[in-house]
């Protein structure tokens, strides 16, 4: 500090420092009622980058690449990091990259879907093999490991709702996930009756989330749910896709096992 | 020569728009200029070969995220290193001295500097906003329509909006990067110097929401203070990313470019003051 007292040159720079600070704490201070409704909306579009979640984990190469506004392309290259890891039954490589990629860039809903499907589908095999291959182990292990898998990717999933609220796509997954995985048909049937409700849902949403509450026994609720749904589709010749034609065929199945009176039967077209 | 021998002088705007012609002319000439502007074009029309990498976002997405990228990376290394060299060099080269031997204020040159650099990246800005929306509408002509599985899909949104309004915006942004560099440049001693922490600032402006979340939840008072201080001293760079613009190119969304193009304009007017006040007190 020495070279502080004797250079007064010092002190006149530092003061000159001080008060660019300050006069800048100040702008910052005035601005923040502007800054804080866009920085709201932005992080509410564009979630901001999770640079704690990301750093050190990358090479300098992606680091630079996400600074200069490339944030795509760094998850592309991530996603591809996933993929070779995956691609090599690497457990803990895939899980990480997987992670890294989410928090570079959550938006592509794709990203969460086959990264929940890696953890949920390949990783209890992976995990299996390690413990030395399914022949060798008592069936509840085996079992044990898909059920945990599943939860991991469940949870995965879930993750994305903050970027994603109430996607369609996610809830359907989980669905499959809770059917296929965990046995939880009730869940599974719920999650889809939650997919069919949003604006953006894919066409067979509702219709297996109609089938999911027949398997129940509840084909009361499953025929109240195709009649509030089959108006609501584009006739089949306009889009395949709707298959508005199998909703009415379902329907009319339905009324025969729940005995409807011919006058109780649906009427498309009639309110 | 130490302070401004202002007299009676009056700030001129005819002089600053004549130091600013001259600052243009010098810029556009630069080599910096024309790499850095045809390296830019070349990746946004690259993109459109790139999409064989796009895993996770709509084809158009990918190319509009992939060209505004090539806009904020050369747009910042444009703005850095001709705003340099265009003050740096006068210094360097001591040019400077029989500029501000004739009736010209300090403030005069600096404000001229800081027009003649901006103009420059305004013409890259517009350049490359414009060859992105081209080769977006290229792209999406070409693009078969598929059938919605879903209804209410919008299947190709596209991002022509936000690309316009991050356009806008990265230019606000690159003028607001002009006068801190300037400010900077003003009491550098060397080219590399101004450079370098020009550059450190940069990724400091990048990051500045961390050290906002570091004053509201760090661990221990240290990372407290020092992030609120960052956060109130250095400006949100982040938040001139306009791809959040797409989601509807309705009032509200211009309310939003019109909310952060203030914020980054007041900023620059702030910046470009100490930039003048900490340029009149320089020995030169």
């Amino acid at each position: 500090m020495r070279w502080l007292v004797a250079d007064p040159q010092s002190w006149t720079a530092l003061a000159r420092a001080g008060v660019m600070a300050g006069v800048l704490a100040t702008a910052g201070l005035a601005l923040r009622p502007i800054e804080a409704p866009a920085w709201a909306a932005q992080i509410r579009q564009q979630p901001a980058l999770e640079w704690r979640s990301v750093e050190g984990a990358m090479g300098q190469g992606l680091s630079l690449g996400l600074l200069g506004g490339f944030r795509a392309l760094a998850a592309d290259l991530l996603w591809l990091r996933a993929n070779v890891s995956w691609e090599r039954n690497d457990l803990a490589g895939t899980a990480a990259a997987l992670q890294l990629v989410g928090a570079v860039d959550p938006r592509p809903v794709a990203f969460w879907l086959n990264g929940a499907r890696m953890i949920g589908y390949d990783m209890p095999y992976w995990r299996i093999e390690a413990l030395g291959g399914e022949a060798a182990l008592p069936a509840t292990v085996v079992g044990r490991v898909h059920e945990e898998q599943a939860r991991v990717a469940i949870a995965h999933l879930r993750k994305a709702f903050v970027h994603h609220p109430d996607d369609p796509l996610l809830h359907i997954e989980i669905a499959n996930f809770l059917l296929q995985k965990l046995g939880d048909l009730a869940g599974a049937t719920e999650h889809y009756r939650r997919a069919a409700q949003q604006p953006t849902a894919p066409f067979y949403a509702a219709r297996v989330h109609a089938e999911l509450l027949r398997r129940q026994g509840r084909d009361r609720a499953a025929y109240d749910w195709l009649l509030a749904v089959h108006p609501t589709l584009p006739p089949e010749r306009e889009n395949p896709y709707a298959m508005a034609d199998t909703v009415l065929a379902r329907i009319r199945e339905l009324e025969e096992k729940l005995a409807l009176a011919p006058a109780e039967r649906y009427q498309p077209g009639r309110k | 020569m130490s302070g401004e021998p202002t007299g009676a002088l009056r700030f001129s705007l005819r002089r600053v728009g004549v130091l600013a012609e001259h600052a243009f002319l010098e810029a556009v000439r630069q080599r910096v200029f024309q790499f850095t502007t045809l390296l830019a074009a070349v990746l946004v029309a690259g993109s459109l070969g790139l999409r064989e990498l796009d895993f996770g976002g709509a084809e158009l997405k990918f190319v509009a995220d992939f060209g505004q990228g090539a806009l904020v990376l050369f747009g910042s290394v444009l703005t850095i290193v001709t705003t340099v060299q265009l003050l740096g060099g006068e210094l360097e080269n001591r040019t400077v001295l029989p500029v501000l031997a004739r009736p010209v204020r300090r403030s005069e040159f600096i404000c001229g500097k800081f027009l003649g650099a901006w103009a420059v990246v305004l013409v890259f800005c517009a350049v490359v906003t414009a060859l992105l929306l081209a080769a977006l509408w290229l792209r999406a002509s070409t693009l078969p329509a598929p059938l919605p599985e879903a209804p209410n899909v919008r299947v190709a949104a596209l991002p022509y909006a936000g690309v316009l309004a991050g356009g806008v915006l990265q230019a606000v942004k690159f003028g607001l990067l002009t006068a801190m560099v300037l400010l900077i440049g003003s009491y550098a001693q060397s080219n590399l110097f101004a450079q370098a922490s020009s550059f450190l600032v940069l990724a400091v402006c990048h990051l500045q929401y961390l050290a906002r979340d570091a004053w509201q939840a760090g661990h221990g008072w240290l990372e407290r203070l020092g992030g609120g201080l960052i956060g109130l001293v250095f400006p949100n760079f982040q938040l001139f990313g306009g791809e959040y613009l797409t989601a509807g190119a309705d009032g509200a969304a211009l309310v939003l470019v019109g909310r952060v193009a203030l914020y980054g304009l007041v900023y620059t007017a702030v910046f470009l003051s100490l930039a003048v006040w900490s340029f009149r007190r320089r020995e030169i």
